[in-house]
């Protein structure tokens, strides 16, 4: 190896290797920067010099011919990779990435799927969501850090190479370092049993070779930016020819790369980013504060207004005894400086008081925090764009500015297929259809009625929403559960449900579900749980029609029943006025939900419910009114029974108001048992007749309420009702007296317009 | 010492381990501290020395969770350990005082009968009537020696303690020292002076803590235990011992019944059934591994004394429906809930599931 080349091997997402790299490149003003990236996307980087590139931000690549089949390499703003580059564009020295081109671990990748479907292919969603690793996975199966930290006494590998070199204010010697302890690791290092051995070796000499022609360009002095565990391979004296031999014949697929908009969520390793880091928040802080003592102290300044804007105490005595803590446990631990474990645990111990929940909200704001990158719109297309066109084209839908309604036979594959688009689009916050009322309200029919018009901005949302996923079912999916996480009621999580029902995303419809089952199991209010049953009830009702699987969808309901049932006399006692009225829409529709589902014990239980609240002496008058009067129309309560509550509710001992309330409840808006029963109605006008004249003028306001509610035909008569004695039949009022000549005058008239003959 | 002593205090049960950290131990100590803050963490959670001694284990549990409090005191800020009961708090406080101090019985017991004069000092009357207030007619409380001597002082059950009369501590914990007024004089802490108290964070409603106390505290949460299997070797060692002291007729209850009644109880406080697929209510009850254990004991006293000698469903059902539903209505509808949902559904806890519903 000549002088020319300086070789840095870096950690991806480190803003210590970046700190330090930023000055070595000042110092060594390198002719030409070599980066462990996808070679051949060197015609992306002209945007980086816009200002709309902010990171974080991925390059994605994705095979022209499968958009499921892509490769990210996202950047931070601490990530060493992306301050060479910006180090690069303002100094205007050629960049060449010098990795194996997307298209290569493109071919590997679906080369894995293949040996996965072959092998299983039951679990199709997991190997769905393995496509989305990152290439650079490939790089490190096992940490191999990991082996270095075991050596000095750490746990793992990341909290080693944290102290050691991320959370360090030096960078002389930093990077000779860093190589000497890789060369030593890859001599001794286990013989790794993965299957990427071999890929491994064509990547190494992939950038071996772009190595070999940048010396040959006559760069004098060539910066080399990659993995610390490549820079031994690259250090190493290999020929030409043994490298073209590695190379020869890899499969290639046809591969495009564009530049999307990236989260610190989709750096953090939970994401299932392999070459993630722990807590990329975290790394954000050691970037913008450079390493002394004010770094412990910045990072609890910012937990200390993170809580104090969500209302939590936290004073400046608070962070002082923090921070003396923090160093204490670092001390004990023989650590120069306190690291973030350090910061953590001080923090709960002191701030937190040991509570675990303001620790949560720290983990997800500072730790992980929210940011996210944008790219400049002069760049190309996504993934998610492409499937969209492809699906557009398939079902001969296509976009048009231009409102146009559009009727979908859910029987016919093609349209059915359609409505799946449209909801997964919706979901995605894409308007592109709008569902018409009268395809909302018949659902049990098999059309449905959408209004359709393109915008121009969907094609940014299109971008927006690629971030969720590649194609349209995976990112529909990541978003409908990332909608479940956050939403706030039960109800919001039903209809959730219906709408991936809608939107056929199997794997979205189990884990909501899963969502709205742990959430019902510790939602104290039943109220709530009843909120949700009727969107359920649809679903379960109508699903079929779809040709969607329902049983999961009962079962929840079932489950959400019981535990509403059990919960709901004692939810229901002594409720105020405004309270009472909503729980009786509730209760309502909760009760037409029960019906939906049609299930002999679901019926009970609730029965069973309905029957304890009515009997309650504790109870909302208006609510044991309303479930005596849902009891007595499922012919679970015996007529005899309600004539006994209603004279006990209506008797002169009774206080006039809640007697009043009872009776709104009962009456249900709906005249039918007043009409029809004549013992309730001697009950209820005994009552009102009853009545003293301030308990009168005290009842009538709610009474006349009660009556207002009912049909206009029904208090029509009711009020022909109101003419007969007590205890007079029908048929003495409907009996009519009429003149026999003038009717028969207008027989012939009536014959020659029904063309009936004369007789 | 003498043996007829029922139980020896931490720092005489383990002086030899005592005695051999310290030979070993060369690290930096903090002023008037017997060892250093890493050999007090290793007396705790045990550990092998480099001379070979082989040190026991005090807590069995997390490391770092010692580490946080071994660094509180070493702060000398006072450190507050929380928890439900039966998680070693007053445990772990004996055995850090002991190993920091070597002395565990500068101790304030908190009920609430409290007074001031047990936390900060008291007065010999006898010699107060005599000879009016003077220095000789001043009984010190253990907290006083403590501030003198640079010693740890332990609380127990510091939420029992009155709000007013907690407020004592506020001075003492923030200025490090203890007014005299009658003397006109003050006493001052001197180095390795801190205070350990424990609190149950079940009844937090008995006295909660001030905010103004509270911040003069660190505070470490004791977890409870955090498998299956080492709650049940708990329970069934628990109860072994438990069972010959008060001569229990019956005989030791299966295996299988200890894991129900110590799955019920997990269920329930965490939340959640054991296999996180389902989550549950919890009720308000604390069912820490102590009421455990007394659930099985009672099973058995019935069964011994009224059953056939060995441990039934029937038996501990009054017993655990007792444990579980402290508040009669609230609880209730989790129990049942519980009942229904989970219990029900367990083909193998139908005889569980019948006693239950019997009782209810």
């Amino acid at each position: 190896m000549t002088d020319a080349v300086t070789l840095f091997g870096i950690r991806h997402h480190g803003p210590g290797c970046a700190r330090s790299l930023r000055r070595a490149l000042e110092t060594l003003q390198p002719d030409c920067v070599l980066i462990e990236g996808p070679a051949g996307s060197e015609p992306l980087l002209a945007h980086l010099a816009d200002a709309d590139m902010q990171p974080p931000v991925a390059l994605l690549s994705h095979a022209v011919d499968d958009p499921q089949l892509a490769v990210f390499h996202p950047y931070a703003e601490f990530s060493p990779e992306w301050q060479a580059l910006q180090w690069a564009t303002q100094a205007a020295v050629p960049v060449q990435f010098i990795d194996v081109p997307a298209g290569i671990s493109l071919a590997w990748q679906q080369q894995a799927r293949r040996a996965e479907e072959t092998a299983a292919d039951i679990d199709e969603a997991a190997s769905d969501e393995e496509a989305v690793v990152d290439e650079t996975t490939a790089n490190l199966p096992h940490d191999p850090l990991d082996w270095l930290a075991h050596a000095a006494g750490y746990d793992d590998g990341e909290s080693w190479w944290n102290h050691m070199v991320e959370e360090r204010g030096d960078g002389e010697g930093l990077f000779e370092a860093i190589a000497a302890a890789m060369t030593e690791l890859r001599t001794h290092a286990p013989q790794r049993l993965r299957g990427d051995e071999a890929q491994e070796a064509i990547r190494e000499a992939h950038m071996r070779s772009l190595l070999r022609d940048a010396r040959k360009a006559g760069h004098a002095r060539i910066a080399v930016v990659c993995g610390a565990w490549h820079v031994p391979a690259l250090a190493a004296s290999v020929t030409a020819a043994a490298d073209k031999a590695v190379l020869k014949g890899v499969d290639k697929l046809k591969a495009q790369t564009t530049w999307v908009p990236w989260t610190y969520r989709h750096l953090a390793r939970r994401s299932g980013y392999a070459a993630g880091i722990a807590a990329p928040g975290w790394y954000d802080h050691l970037w913008r504060q450079p390493a002394n003592g004010s770094r412990a102290i910045g990072w609890f300044a910012r937990v200390a207004r993170l809580l104090r804007e969500h209302e939590l105490d936290c004073s400046s005595a608070h962070l002082i005894e923090a921070s003396r803590l923090a160093d204490t446990l670092a001390a004990l631990r023989e650590r120069p400086a306190p690291g973030l474990d350090e910061l953590n645990e001080a923090t709960r111990s002191v701030i937190c008081m040991g509570d675990d929940a303001p620790m949560r909200l720290i983990a997800e704001r500072l730790m992980l925090g929210d940011a996210l990158g944008s790219v400049p719109s002069a760049v190309p297309t996504v993934p998610l764009q492409r499937d969209l066109e492809a699906q557009q084209k398939r079902l001969r839908l296509k976009p048009e500015a231009l409102s146009r309604a559009l009727d979908l036979d859910l029987r016919n594959d093609n349209d059915r297929q359609r409505s799946q688009l449209l909801h997964r689009l919706a979901l995605l916050g894409i308007e592109w259809g709008r569902l018409g009322a009268v395809g909302r309200s018949s659902r049990g029919t098999f059309h449905e009625v959408w209004q359709l018009a393109w915008e121009p901005s969907f094609a940014v949302e299109l971008i927006v929403a690629s971030r969720y996923g590649h194609t349209l079912a995976l990112a529909a999916t990541a978003r409908a559960l990332e909608q479940a996480r956050a939403a706030n009621r039960l109800s919001e999580l039903a209809s959730l449900i219906d709408r991936v029902l809608l939107a056929n995303l199997p794997d979205a419809v189990e884990q909501v579900a899963a969502e709205l089952q742990a959430r019902a199991a510790t939602d104290a209010d039943p109220l709530a749980l009843l909120g949700a049953l009727p969107a359920l009830a649809n679903v379960y009702r109508y699903g079929n029609v779809r040709q969607t699987d329902v049983a999961q969808v009962a079962q929840l309901f079932d489950s959400m029943l019981l535990r509403a049932s059990l919960g709901l006399p004692l939810a229901l006692a002594d409720l105020d006025d405004e309270p009472a009225a909503q729980a009786r829409e509730q209760i309502l529709a909760a009760d037409r939900a029960v019906e939906l589902r049609q299930g002999e014990s679901q019926q009970q239980a609730w029965q069973h419910a309905l029957h304890i609240v009515a009997h309650a002496d504790s109870g909302t008058p208006l609510l044991r009114g309303l479930c005596s009067r849902l009891l007595l129309d499922a012919a679970v309560l015996p007529l005899d029974e309600v004539r006994r509550q209603l004279s006990q509710q209506l008797s002169p001992g009774a206080e006039p108001l809640p007697a009043a309330q009872w009776l709104d409840g009962f009456l249900n808006r709906n005249a039918t048992v007043l009409l029809h029963s004549d013992a309730l109605w001697a009950l209820i006008d005994e009552w009102i007749a009853g009545l003293g004249e301030e308990h009168f003028v005290r009842v009538l306001p709610l009474v006349r309420r009660s009556f207002a509610a009912f049909a206009a035909a029904d208090r029509r008569d009711l009020g022909l009702r109101v003419q007969r004695p007590v205890g007079a039949s029908r048929a003495a009022v409907t009996e009519l007296t009429w003149d026999e000549n003038r009717a028969r005058r207008a027989l012939p008239m009536l014959r020659e317009l029904l063309g009936v003959a004369d007789g | 010492m003498s043996t007829a002593v029922l139980r020896q205090h931490a720092e005489v049960q383990f002086a030899e381990e005592l005695d051999q950290l310290r030979k070993v131990d060369t690290r930096q100590r903090p002023g008037n501290w017997l060892m250093s803050p890493w050999a007090v963490v290793t007396y705790l959670v045990g550990g092998r020395l480099d001379n070979g001694f082989e040190v026991s284990a005090k807590y069995i549990g997390s490391r770092r969770l010692m580490e946080i409090a071994v660094a509180t005191l070493a702060t000398d800020r006072a450190l507050l350990l929380f928890g439900v009961p039966g998680t070693a708090k007053s445990w772990v406080s004996e055995h850090l005082a002991a190993a920091i101090s070597g002395d565990s019985t500068l101790l304030v017991q908190g009920t609430a009968g409290t007074s001031e004069e047990q936390i900060r000092y008291g007065w010999n009357y006898a010699q107060l009537l005599a000879n009016g207030p003077s220095e000789a007619a001043l009984v010190p409380s253990p907290l006083m020696q403590a501030m003198k001597l640079g010693k740890i002082a332990r609380i127990e059950e510091l939420t029992r303690i009155p709000a007013d009369v907690q407020d004592a501590l506020i001075t003492v914990l923030s200025e490090k020292t203890l007014p005299i007024p009658e003397l006109a004089s003050e006493v001052q802490a001197t180095r390795g002076f801190s205070v350990i108290a424990t609190a149950n964070n079940r009844d937090k409603g008995v006295n909660e803590l001030s905010s103004a106390l509270k911040r003069r505290f660190n505070t470490v949460i004791l977890p409870v235990p955090a498998s299956e299997e080492e709650e049940v070797s708990i329970v069934v060692k628990r109860v072994a011992e438990l069972g010959q002291a008060l001569q229990l007729p019956a005989e030791p209850p299966a295996l299988k019944e200890v894991t129900r009644i110590v799955r019920i109880f997990r269920e329930l406080r965490n939340g959640q059934t054991e296999d996180g697929k389902a989550k549950l209510k919890s009720p308000s009850a604390t069912l820490s591994t102590a009421e455990a254990i007394s659930v099985i004991n009672n099973g058995m006293a019935l069964a011994g004394h009224f059953g056939d000698g060995v441990l039934r469903p029937a038996d501990m059902a009054a017993g655990m429906i007792g444990a579980v539903v402290k508040d009669p209505v609230q609880d209730q509808v989790v129990w049942t809930e519980y009942l229904e949902t989970v219990v029900k559904e367990r083909s193998e806890w139908k005889d569980l599931y019948r006693a239950f519903r019997e009782q209810a």
